[in-house]
């Protein structure tokens, strides 16, 4: 009985210690950071010596981040200016540029972040000074400012210019700045970047004025506004035969025919024509309308490619019967014909559907233009370029 | 002259030469109060003496000799007289079956021997197997027929007694409690354990129907303490503890849980939070974060005594409970005082009073148990930190209404309650024989539950804190007059009892409801709230007006009869359905007492016992027998003009012939009792019939009432009750003694309206009340079912479930019965033993046949998107890779996944629970004779040490499994002193 007795006490004890058993305090290890929803900062706006934010979820004060250059330049680890519960922002070194890949460190464990760090390729230039006033293609311009270097380029683009279409300048030290000779293919409004190496640095505007008869911008200039800074050049050739119609009865709406307009009318024309084309089998793909003509024509001037022809409208269409002499002397003659403009019939209701305002260039000096059946005459056409 | 012949024997037997030894010793029972009076013989001697006030003995016995000690009440004792001279401490094994105990019924007291009825005598010694929490759960496995279930086990929380099934489905299943004769609402809760002399069940329709309309299911009687004349005793016991949480839920760790919801391709929004914490490799464990080891100290005083004229008794109590989790608490404060006293030979009086004053604070317990406290915490995502980084509560949950870590710092529910009960009784005997008592008695009730939402809980919370407040007042009193008279002549022995008595209740009730208010005031100042209302206010009374009379006879100690009967008025039923008559017939025949069995020795007691009666159940609720207007509010305001009217409309259809729900009831026993009571026990049957169940019977909506209150159904109850107490061993220094008892139970809905069932309400005729009706669920569609599976629209990883119609469509037509929600099978087994001063106590407690419905399964066990599933779940989820037929894939959409209208979360609810593991010393007499104490005992105690269970939540008795409170183990310790 006593072993009875025992051996309950001994089961009793045990259970009782075991009691407080699997209370499992299992330690915790950090793990690499996790980091969702992780956005860069567009490469435009991670300027150097500015902060940015990198948004996303997860990360946490006390970070340490590593930027490892991807582009041969100095990496770097960006102070921490702020933890939010959306994102985190660092400071970017006055001296970053390019692609850097980015590493989070926490307690000693590192994730990479999915996206690329994009910082801008910037030159800085203070004190700058722009030159005032138009200078000329193969004219001198002198910028002021301090930071400039030996060999940095300016390179002349302009909304002007065809896409992707820019012409580079060497730069010579001068005591203020710089000087430079504008390229000769320059004209009109041109944004000045000034390039060494990778990076860049905006510098601001330069106004190129040119003179009517100026071969310049894949043909010649045959109409100018603001001080030569703006104008109408015209192709130097035809487009198509002598015998084109305008288009199909049918109107295309919303043309104008002031200056500056035919480019917004050949738009919408070529817009208009391409529902007509599906709709229509008197209209194939394959037979295109005089502005549609205007829209596809190319011309490949020192190895420059212009590509942004349209048809003139009324009023552009008469500057330039007003230079059809100009034009002859620079061995860019008009045929004697009559030559459609971008501009629809206005005359009444159904005008616009069935009509297109014409300039006679047979006529010497006197203005003919009138609007005149769209698809059932065939005149000639000239397209132009605006800068 | 005894004495003088024992003295005389003894010097013949010592000049006889005899190496006589002079043997001293003292008596006790099994609580080491010393036994005066016992007989101590010397076996197959005429020598003997009887033990004095003090329980000391000393006699004439040699070395080999046995001596025989008989008790009344006390299983009798034999011991060997061993050598040396040492002080014998014999302890006696009380008689659980003793015939000659006195046992409380109602309106009077009887001899168990004379009881024709079924009462489940309760002694206090088997409280201590529930040292935490209230009397009615330590009364669970006591007694057959008596289901005792501790469906919430907050601190405070009570437990539910159901007696011999559930007989009613809308008017209640409680029993009626009856303290020193004053019906006691709400059970057994505000008593303290060591006030109390013991506790009477009547379970059977004849012992039962003298509470009449109030007796249908069953009537728990306690009687408290009172003082003995002579010695003045004092008690002192002091007992404290922890509690651990049991069966921690495991869930899936930060780490785990975000594995798995990458792993599925879900959209989760993970918040930066939650990231950071993942980074860190920690994991949020919120059953942690919001549980802690509680802590219990009890504290029970008493003084008694007096003279034979007047005896007096003075318990104080104090219960503190810190529960499992955090700021849950519940304690107690208990004040006793009973006296009793002879004013002349033909006069008594006596009081009875008991004030208690108690604070519960109370966890989360919304009406939807999903943000409850508990559910919240084991649901929560492990990925969200407690706090964010700047120290207010995170608020970005996929499932909960608020950080569960805020709900129990901030969340501030208190319910207080004041309950003062009393009673006097005056006692004439104008003649011998018959006795005239008249027990007056009341009770007031002060009931408070303040409630304070804190904006800071979360987005789901008033922003500026909400609080609301219900108050409540009842009051009660009645009157009890008896006239008793005792006739005996020769073999008849006739008591006839009549009375009278009458009661009332009052019930007042305020609630008040605020938002935007201080949060330092909270509750305690809604006048200074920016928003007030809704508010509300009502009272109710009710009364009950009783006669009633018992007639027992006993012929020749052979044959008892008993007839019963009371008749009841009560306001809560129409004008001129007011009374009810509930009359019951027993007899018994004591086969033991008949000449044909007085030679075996070995038969202390045989009874037989039959019994059939009806009994009541008024338990409907004030006025419902009559129309309800309803007054005033949101729905009933109009407006005229630019002036809100306040607008009524009927409610409720009045039924004036409502009435109460019967119960006739059979009861068939045997009582016995072999060996000198060694072996006892009793086996019984009973067929319980209720009719007239309350019913809210639909109707047609033309009437303007969507249904009316009506009595109609039938509910069976069938069932059979086995105890038996055996005294294995009865050594000098060594008994081992148990005490077990089983009882089955088979409820059935018989009828229920015009022959139809309630799905709705899962009531189905020929089948228990709560019967699951579900679709079954046949595990998980393998990757070679896929054509299969694909007719239900479902594929490899989802949940299959029988197409149990074959039309390869699932509907509610693939409904099938699944089990039951109530065990069919309960009972309770006892191991005392006791070793020299050692004693050790193994209580267990079991029920079973029974399905639990483990809505936390819904969460754990299948993928969700908002919140956390269990480790079981992340460790065996359906993969191609990896098949499982338990964890459905985590796919979003997957039908049945949860197992919401399947068997699938139904678990056996069969369980074996070793409730009490309890050691006990009591220091030897020599010792605490020493500082002039009776006894002192020091006791360790391990409760609910183990579960056997196929059950997986929190706790298998749990009533709520979304939203439980955790279950405990509790280490105790104690001390008790009597002087």
């Amino acid at each position: 009985m006593r072993k009875l007795n025992i051996m309950l006490l001994f089961s009793c004890l045990a259970l009782t210690s075991s009691g407080c058993d699997d209370e499992n305090d299992r330690t915790a290890e950090p793990i690499a950071p996790i980091l969702k929803d992780v956005v860069m900062p567009t490469e435009s706006n991670t300027i150097p010596g500015t902060t940015v934010t990198i948004s996303g979820k997860g990360f946490d004060v006390g970070d340490i981040l590593y930027c490892t250059s991807l582009s041969q330049e100095k990496d770097f680890t960006p102070e921490v200016t702020e933890v939010t519960d959306y994102g985190i922002s660092i400071a970017i070194p006055s001296d970053a540029a390019g692609s850097y890949e980015v590493e989070v460190e926490r307690a000693g464990k590192v994730s990479k972040l999915p996206e690329v760090l994009k910082v801008a390729y910037v030159i800085v230039i203070e004190d700058l000074v722009m030159p005032a006033g138009n200078t000329t293609p193969g004219g001198t311009i002198q910028i002021k400012g301090s930071g400039f270097e030996n060999g940095d380029k300016l390179v002349f683009t302009s909304d002007a210019y065809p896409a992707n279409v820019s012409a580079t300048a060497d730069v010579t030290l001068t005591d203020e700045g710089i000087e430079a000779v504008v390229p000769a293919s320059c004209y009109g409004v041109n944004t000045l970047t000034l390039t060494r190496g990778n990076r860049q640095g905006r510098l601001g505007t330069v106004n190129i004025a040119v003179a009517i008869g100026d071969e310049i911008g894949g043909g010649i200039v045959y109409y100018v506004s603001d001080g030569g800074i703006h104008g109408l050049i015209a192709k130097r050739t035809n487009t198509g035969t002598a015998t084109e119609q305008w288009g199909p009865t049918s109107e295309h709406g919303g043309t104008k025919k002031e200056i500056y307009t035919g480019k917004e009318n050949t738009r919408l024309c070529v817009e208009a024509m391409k529902v007509f084309h599906q709709k229509f089998e008197t209209w194939p793909a394959s037979k295109k309308s005089a502005a549609e003509q205007c829209d596809a024509e190319t011309e490949t001037v020192d190895g420059i490619v212009y590509d942004d022809w349209f048809l003139p409208s009324q009023e552009e269409l008469i500057q330039l019967f007003y230079q059809k002499k100009m034009l002859a002397e620079k061995g860019a003659a008009m045929p004697a014909n009559n030559y459609w403009s971008s501009t629809e019939g206005d005359a009444d209701d159904t005008a616009a559907a069935w009509s297109a305002y014409y300039v006679n260039f047979y006529e010497e000096e006197n203005l003919v233009t009138a609007a005149s059946d769209k698809e059932g005459w065939t005149i000639g056409i000239r397209a132009i370029r605006q800068f | 002259m005894k004495k003088i012949l024992f003295v005389l024997t003894a010097l013949l037997l010592a000049t006889a030469g005899f190496a006589q030894n002079q043997v001293k010793g003292v008596v006790m029972d099994d609580n080491s109060e010393p036994l005066a009076g016992v007989a101590v013989i010397v076996k197959g001697t005429q020598r003997g003496v009887s033990t004095d006030a003090e329980g000391q003995f000393s006699i004439e016995a040699k070395k080999g000799e046995t001596l025989t000690f008989t008790y009344i009440g006390m299983i009798e004792k034999n011991v060997t007289v061993g050598g040396g001279n040492s002080l014998m401490e014999i302890r006696m094994v009380p008689d659980n079956y003793n015939m000659d105990d006195v046992v409380v019924i109602g309106y009077g007291s009887a001899k168990k021997s004379d009881l024709t009825g079924s009462v489940a005598s309760i002694k206090p010694d088997v409280l201590k197997n529930g040292k935490i929490g209230m009397v009615s759960a330590a009364l669970q496995g006591s007694a057959a027929g008596v289901q005792v279930t501790q469906g919430n086990m907050k601190p405070g929380a009570d437990a539910s007694i159901l007696i011999r099934g559930a007989g009613s489905i809308n008017a209640g299943t409680e029993p009626l409690y009856i303290v020193d004769g004053v019906p006691v609402q709400g059970g057994l809760q505000d008593l303290s354990a060591g006030d109390i002399q013991s506790i009477e069940v009547l379970k059977d329709a004849s012992s039962a129907s003298i509470y009449g309309s109030r007796g249908s299911n069953g009537v728990v009687l306690v009687t408290t303490k009172k003082g003995t004349a002579g010695k003045t005793r004092i008690s002192f016991n002091a007992t404290g503890g922890v509690q651990k949480l049991m069966n921690k839920q495991r869930m899936m760790n930060a780490q785990q849980y975000y594995d798995l919801i990458e792993s599925t391709g879900q959209n989760y929004s993970w918040t930066s939070a939650e990231l950071r914490l993942l980074s860190r490799g920690e994991s949020t464990d919120w059953q942690d974060a919001v549980t802690q080891d509680g802590s219990f100290q009890n504290y029970n005083f008493s003084i008694s005594g007096g003279s034979e004229k007047a005896t007096h008794y003075l318990g104080l109590d104090y219960y503190d409970q810190q529960g499992t989790v955090k700021r849950s608490s519940f304690n107690k404060l208990t004040v006793r005082y009973n006296m009793d006293a002879v004013l002349n030979p033909w006069l008594r009086s006596g009081v009875r009073m008991n004030v208690v004053e108690s604070k519960l604070m109370n966890i989360n317990e919304e009406s939807d148990s999903g943000y409850g406290t508990m559910h919240s915490a084991i649901t929560a995502q492990p990925t969200a930190p407690i706090y964010n980084d700047d120290g207010s509560y995170f608020d970005g949950f996929l499932n909960t209404k608020a950080n569960p870590v805020a709900i129990v710092d901030l969340l501030d529910k208190p319910t207080k309650k004041t309950r003062a009960v009393g009673s006097f009784y005056l006692e004439l005997e104008p003649i011998k024989n018959l006795r005239i008592r008249s027990d007056n008695g009341g009770e007031l009730v002060f009931y408070k539950v303040n409630e304070y939402e804190d904006g800071r809980m979360g987005q789901h919370y008033a922003e500026d804190g909400h609080a609301r407040i219900m108050s409540n007042k009842k009051r009660y009193w009645q009157t009890e007059n008896t006239i008793t008279y005792d006739f005996i002549r020769n073999r008849h022995k006739l008591t006839v009892m009549g009375g009278f008595s009458a009661s009332k209740t009052d019930y007042e009730e305020v609630t008040a409801d605020s938002k935007g208010l201080n949060w330092l005031t909270k509750y305690n100042n809604l006048g200074g709230a920016t928003t007030h209302g809704p508010n509300g206010s009502y009272a109710s009374a009710s009364t009950l007006v009783s006669f009633y009379g018992r007639a027992t006879y006993n012929f020749d100690e052979r044959y008892l009869l008993t007839f019963t009967m009371r008749g009841d008025g009560s306001s809560r039923f129409a004008p001129g359905h007011r009374w009810g008559y509930f009359p019951s017939v027993a007899a018994a025949w004591r086969i033991s007492e008949e000449k044909f069995l007085q030679k075996a020795s070995w038969i202390d007691n045989l009874k037989l016992r039959v019994s059939a009666g009806m009994l009541g159940n008024q338990n409907i609720g004030d006025y419902a027998y009559t129309a309800q207007i309803s007054q005033g509010g949101s729905g009933l305001d109009y407006v005229f003009g630019n002036t809100l009217a306040s607008g009524a409309v009927y409610s409720s259809i009045s039924n004036p012939n409502l009435t109460w729900e019967k119960a006739k009831q059979l009861d068939l026993g045997i009582d016995f009792g072999f060996f000198g009571n060694r072996i006892a026990g009793t086996i019984e049957g009973y067929y319980k019939r209720t009719s007239d169940l309350l019913w809210t019977v639909p109707l047609p909506k033309e009437s303007g009432y969507l249904s009316s209150l009506t009595n109609v159904g039938v509910l069976d109850n069938k069932g059979v009750e086995f105890t038996l107490n055996t005294v294995n061993l009865n050594m000098k220094n060594f008994q081992w003694t148990t005490s077990f008892n089983i009882s089955y139970n088979r409820n059935e809905i018989v009828e229920l309206y015009d022959g139809k069932q309630d799905v709705n309400k899962s009531l189905f005729v020929g089948h228990s009340l709560g019967e699951y009706y579900l679709l079954h669920a046949e595990g998980i569609w393998q990757l070679d079912e896929a054509e299969k599976a694909a007719v239900y629209g479902a594929y490899p990883g989802d949940r299959k479930i029988q197409d149990y119609d074959k039309n390869n469509v699932i509907n509610g037509e693939d409904r099938q019965f699944a089990g039951q929600s109530t065990p069919t099978w309960y009972g309770g087994f006892t191991n005392t033993f006791r070793f020299y001063g050692v004693d050790v106590t193994l209580f267990m407690n079991f029920a079973g046949g029974h399905k639990i419905n483990n809505t936390l399964l819904r969460s754990q066990n299948s993928y969700n998107v908002w919140g956390n599933m269990s480790e079981d779940y992340y460790y065996g989820y359906w993969r191609v890779d990896r098949p499982s037929n338990t964890y459905p894939a985590p796919r979003v959409g997957s039908a049945y996944a949860n197992g919401d209208g399947t068997d699938a979360n139904l678990q056996d609810g069969k369980y074996l629970r070793i409730k009490n593991l309890e050691i006990g010393y009591t220091f030897p007499k020599r010792w605490t004779d020493a500082i002039r104490a009776n006894s002192i005992r020091l006791f360790f105690s391990v409760q609910n040490l183990a579960t056997f269970t196929a059950y997986t939540g929190y706790d298998v008795e749990a009533w709520d499994n979304t939203n439980p409170y955790p279950g405990s183990r509790s280490y105790i310790g104690g001390v008790s002193i009597n002087f």
